[in-house]
């Protein structure tokens, strides 16, 4: 044994090349694999750090019975409170949540900064079952309107903000103005939801009619045990049921959606997931078939001395031995290479991950977000390796006892060629991992295609020399409509004083977030949907000029005006998608949108403008959004009884000049308790957005990459091969007449032929993969003729390279060498 | 048809040494002529044939083939002189396993300018003349040594050579085999072809019209 493993690792020093193609092969194949499937893992996959997290399950409300997906909604607050009072049987208890900012006074030498907060229904915790690392969750009593001051912070908060005090209980700081006490710390990595640092109660008013349309309520439920989601949704249809005899009310939920909790986060990413995974299988098929392939080289490379052993009395057994340690010692040490890579390569592909929550919905990074090595992924990748290795030890054994022990003895009959079986054998081999690598190449420019088209997708508005940042006017500092009007009124003339700032405007929600404030409509003429009863739009409040500041073009009609108050008509203005849908072919200024049901108690906005569409980022949680409705500020503010909260401010600058330090100022000089957060040029902000996507496009191009490469280094080792083995060959060639470049047409030919073989199985596979996808995903983008061919080329490049140097040595086959007796 | 003169073929032995192979070779062989070369293992006997068949270029002295002085032409040129006019048999023939007899005999002429009709008939012409059509679809491996020699020596001489060189042709075959190659080889000698072979045979020496000895890289 220890001889076999000697001689093994004399025989891998001897061919250095050989050895270090097939540890780089397994590096790569292991290594890659297993660093890009830890990201995925850390990042995506991790399972939540809840006590039975399987009984956990993500709540939405449904406005019709079945509770199908496309027509469900977050809770709203009327919705919650009836399935917190009523669900008793269904659910152990249900949670809820929302998310925010808020601005943390100025801790010793801490300055004042925005800090993102969840507000938390007290239960939440206790539901999702991860108490507080230190202190306690929030209680009943403290999750009333006027409820005393009390916060949870994040182990991170804790530490940075604070220096990981150990008194930090009971001490407090000030949020929004008011003074907290701290009752609480999370425990480490844990920012969920919302990525908060800082938990304060939900603190629901007793009773607000106008938020019964307002379905912004992220909820959970813990199933009572022993109950399947599917009873449970049966539970849930029937107690809505009982809910709506007893108290009838058209915002009254039908039915519930629960995917488990888990499952509600990577729900969209699934399709991408899937992508990724078959991704890495493909490379990971790409390495086991070029380690083969070596492998099998390397047993015909020898299979003279093996005749000649087994002739001299050697029993297959000892053969096989000795093969089987070379494989093992090879995979052995790809392995620890492989190990190596994946643990220098795991963290700097999650520094590149997305920190931010983005249109997808996952919650990256909000649990456990520590690196990781996935150690299933690697042991799976390393036995694929080792298995290979094992498989390719038997192959002497079965070559050897092929071979003609009297032709062995011979010297001089030595093959001219490779025997047609092996040849075929390592030329199905290439094939296989060009199809392979082209399939993967094609995936990912296409990929590459679509993402690039979701992010260079105009957005309807200009991004080119606008600044925006968020600040937060919150009741507790504002507490009336005039107030925060005159507040913001203050905020842009001061932000407009700022040297280099041509115009400055605001709006509710940020111009880039649309999506995350929905309004229920129905506009005049049309049949609301049944049986939810209302339409679903983007809704925006802006003052007057807000268009023209943003560049988004203003079609037909109107923009808001100063007269657009609380004492004039009440007014919309509608995207173009919005008003063509609704009133094809008829002037929709002066046409009306009613809020919220037909029967409902909302007014009636009369259209004065039509603006272009801009690019939904959408929740595809969300249902069907019809379009665009934007409301005037100030006539929101003083009409309607909820005052706005978070409020982003657009500044459109001459040039870059104006920086964050300026906005600041102007802040101050407006109102010293606003604090500006998230300044960010709006071309920034369009980068930044869909940051999963484009983190699963990396992951994407890097496995295409890394199967280019070792579909060519599997190229390059076969011709190499056969041009070792066929130097003779070359030399009668060239001894009858065959020029250099003749020779080396002859092994390009070869070489474009495995390629075409190929670049054919791989289109094929592509299509079936594709089609295996699209059941997943059906947004997939199918890949077209440019990316089909920028593939081909690519691919041939790649063939290319690894086809010339062993052309290049067939072509230079000098025959009075390669034919000398031996 | 050949003269050489005052040729030389060395190989560096490191340390700035030579080894000389050949020796101030002077030889001179008429068209129509069959030289035997003989020598022991190792005298340079291949080496000469190589450079005589224009795959060896390292050597220094003069060489011309007809008029032409092959010492002063370009391997291109070098290449097509060869392509016309030589015709190569090995000792361990060399046949192309993976190729059948046909296609082993189709190489030389793919590399030169021939049509596909020309081929064909060439190679048809080939294996009747030979007697081996009945072998035409079989491989290498399956022919018997004399036969796969019969092969190499159709191939050596299917695109019309001038001068035919072997290298110890019978070297692999029994003694009738060999016979047969030898005869063969007095008949294309009989029909103008001219032939320089290796061998370590007296009997197959005797076919030749004359021999060249060669000692450590002289002719003695
Ligand atoms: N490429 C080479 N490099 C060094 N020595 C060589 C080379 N080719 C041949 N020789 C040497 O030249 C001598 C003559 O070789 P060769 O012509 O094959 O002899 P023969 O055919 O007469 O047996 C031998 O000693 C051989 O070792
Ligand atoms: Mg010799």
């Amino acid at each position: 044994m220890m001889n076999d493993l000697k001689y093994a690792v004399r025989m891998l020093i001897k061919s250095p090349a050989f050895s270090l193609v097939a540890i780089v092969t397994l590096a790569l194949g292991i290594g890659a694999n297993t660093a890009i499937f830890s990201v995925v893992e850390g990042t995506l996959l991790r399972p939540l750090p809840f006590a039975n997290a399987n009984r956990l399950v993500r709540l939405y409300e449904a406005a019709d019975d079945n509770g199908a997906r496309g027509s469900t909604l977050n809770l709203s607050e009327h919705t919650f409170r009836q399935w917190r009072e009523f669900g008793g049987d269904i659910f152990e208890g249900v949670a809820s949540a929302t998310g925010t900012n808020v601005t943390v006074g100025a801790i010793g030498s801490n300055p004042a900064r925005s800090v993102a907060a969840a507000r938390i229904s007290a239960n939440f915790f206790s539901i999702v079952g991860l108490p507080p690392a230190l202190g306690r969750a929030f209680t009943a009593e403290e999750d009333f309107e006027s409820g005393p001051h009390v916060v949870i912070i994040s182990d991170d908060f804790w530490r940075q903000q604070l220096n990981g005090r150990a008194d930090v209980l009971g001490t407090t700081i000030a949020i929004d103005g008011n003074v907290h006490t701290i009752i609480g710390v999370m425990p480490k990595m844990f920012r969920h939801p919302y990525r908060a640092n800082l938990w304060l109660p939900l603190a629901l008013p007793a009773n607000s009619p106008a938020q019964a349309t307002n379905h912004y309520l992220y909820g959970i439920g813990r199933l009572r045990k022993g109950l399947t989601i599917a009873r449970a949704g049966e539970a849930v249809r029937r107690m809505c049921a009982a809910i709506n005899q007893a108290h009838p009310d058209p915002n009254n939920a039908h039915a519930a959606y629960m995917p488990p909790l888990r499952e509600s986060f990577i729900m969209d990413l699934r399709p991408k997931i899937l992508v990724i995974i078959i991704a890495a299988l493909c490379v990971l098929l790409i390495a086991a078939a070029n380690f083969a392939g070596l492998l099998l080289t390397r047993v015909v490379d020898r299979e003279g001395e093996f005749s000649l052993r087994r002739a001299l009395g050697a029993s297959w057994r000892r053969l096989v031995r000795q093969q089987l340690m070379q494989g093992l010692v090879l995979a052995l040490l790809g392995t620890l290479c492989g190990l190596f890579l994946a643990s220098w390569i795991t963290p700097a592909l999650v520094a590149m991950s997305p920190e931010g929550a983005d249109a997808t919905g996952s919650a990256m990074r909000e649990f456990d977000y520590a690196v990781r090595l996935d150690w299933p992924v690697f042991g799976f990748a390393t036995a694929v390796m080792f298995l290979v290795g094992i498989g390719f030890g038997f192959l002497p054994a079965i070559h050897a006892s092929r071979i003609d022990l009297r032709g062995a003895m011979n010297a001089g009959s030595r093959n001219a060629t490779l025997d047609r079986s092996t040849r075929r054998l390592l030329g199905s081999f290439v094939i296989v991992e060009l199809a392979v690598a082209s399939a993967l190449l094609m995936a990912s420019l296409t990929a590459a295609q679509y993402f690039r088209k979701l992010v260079n997708e105009s957005w309807g508005f200009e991004t080119e020399h606008r600044v925006m940042f968020n600040a937060t006017f919150s009741e507790r500092l504002f507490p009336n409509a005039s107030t925060q009007q005159q507040g913001i009124e203050r905020v842009l003339s001061e932000l407009r004083s700022i040297p280099g700032v041509t115009a400055a405007t605001a709006s509710e929600p940020s111009p880039m977030t649309a999506p995350r404030n929905l309004i229920s409509c129905n506009p005049e003429g049309a049949p609301p949907p049944e049986p939810r009863g209302f339409h679903l739009a983007y809704h925006r409040m802006i003052p007057p000029g807000y268009f023209k500041t943003v560049g988004h073009p203003l079609l037909q009609g109107r923009d808001f005006t100063d007269s657009d108050n609380g004492d004039s008509l009440q007014v919309c203005i509608v995207s173009r998608a919005f008003a063509q849908r609704f009133w094809p072919g008829q002037d929709p200024i002066g046409k009306r949108v009613k809020w919220g049901r037909l029967d409902g108690p909302r007014p009636w906005f009369t259209v004065v403008g039509v603006v272009g569409d801009m690019k939904a980022i959408a929740d595809p949680r969300d249902g069907e959004v019809v379009g665009m409705i934007a409301r005037p500020l100030t006539q929101v503010l003083a009409i309607a009884s909820n005052l706005v909260d978070e409020v982003t401010f657009v500044l459109q600058t001459k040039n870059k000049a104006v920086t964050e330090t300026a906005i600041r100022d102007a802040l101050a000089r407006a109102d010293s308790r606003l604090a500006a957060y998230q300044i960010i040029s709006l071309d920034q902000a369009s980068a930044d957005s869909r940051t999963t996507e484009r983190f699963i496009l990396v992951l994407v191009s890097l496995f295409g990459i890394l199967g280019l490469i070792l579909a060519a280094v599997g190229l390059y080792g076969l011709l190499s091969l056969q041009v070792a083995r066929r130097e003779r060959e070359f030399g009668i060639r060239s001894a009858l007449g065959a020029t250099a470049a003749q020779l080396i047409q002859l092994v390009s030919r070869q070489g474009a032929s495995l390629l075409g073989l190929g670049f054919m199985v791989g289109a094929f596979g592509t299509w079936g993969i594709i089609r295996l996808v699209r059941s997943q995903w059906s947004g997939l983008p199918t890949p077209n003729i440019l990316a089909w061919l920028f593939g081909a080329i690519v691919l041939c490049l790649a063939a290319g390279v690894a086809c010339w140097l062993p052309a290049r040595r067939a072509g230079r086959v000098d025959p009075v060498i390669a034919l000398r007796a031996e | 048809m050949i003269r050489l003169h005052n040729l030389e073929r060395s190989y560096p032995l490191g340390r700035g040494q030579l080894f000389y192979v050949l020796r101030d070779i002077d030889l001179d062989i008429a068209e129509g002529d069959f030289v035997s070369i003989m020598g022991p293992s190792g005298a340079g006997k291949s080496t000469l044939l190589h450079i005589l068949g224009m795959h060896d270029h390292g050597w220094t002295g003069e060489y011309f083939f007809d008029e032409t002085a092959v010492h002063h032409l370009k391997a291109k040129e070098r290449a097509t002189l060869r392509n016309q006019q030589i015709g190569f048999v090995f000792q361990q023939y060399h046949l192309l396993d993976d190729l059948t007899v046909y296609e082993n005999l189709d190489i030389p002429l793919s590399y030169r300018h021939y049509s596909k009709s020309e081929r064909a008939a060439l190679v048809a012409d080939a294996l009747d003349r030979f007697q081996i059509v009945g072998k035409k679809d079989l491989y290498p491996r399956q022919l018997s040594g004399g036969q796969q020699q019969l092969v190499g020596v159709a191939r050596a001489i299917i695109a019309g050579p001038k001068l035919l060189l072997a290298d110890e042709p019978t070297g692999n075959l029994h003694s009738s085999q060999g016979e047969e190659i030898m005869e063969l080889f007095r008949r294309l000698n009989e029909e103008g072809m001219t032939i320089v072979q290796v061998t370590h045979s007296e009997k197959n020496a005797s076919y030749g019209k004359r021999i060249v000895q060669l000692r450590d890289g002289w002719i003695v």
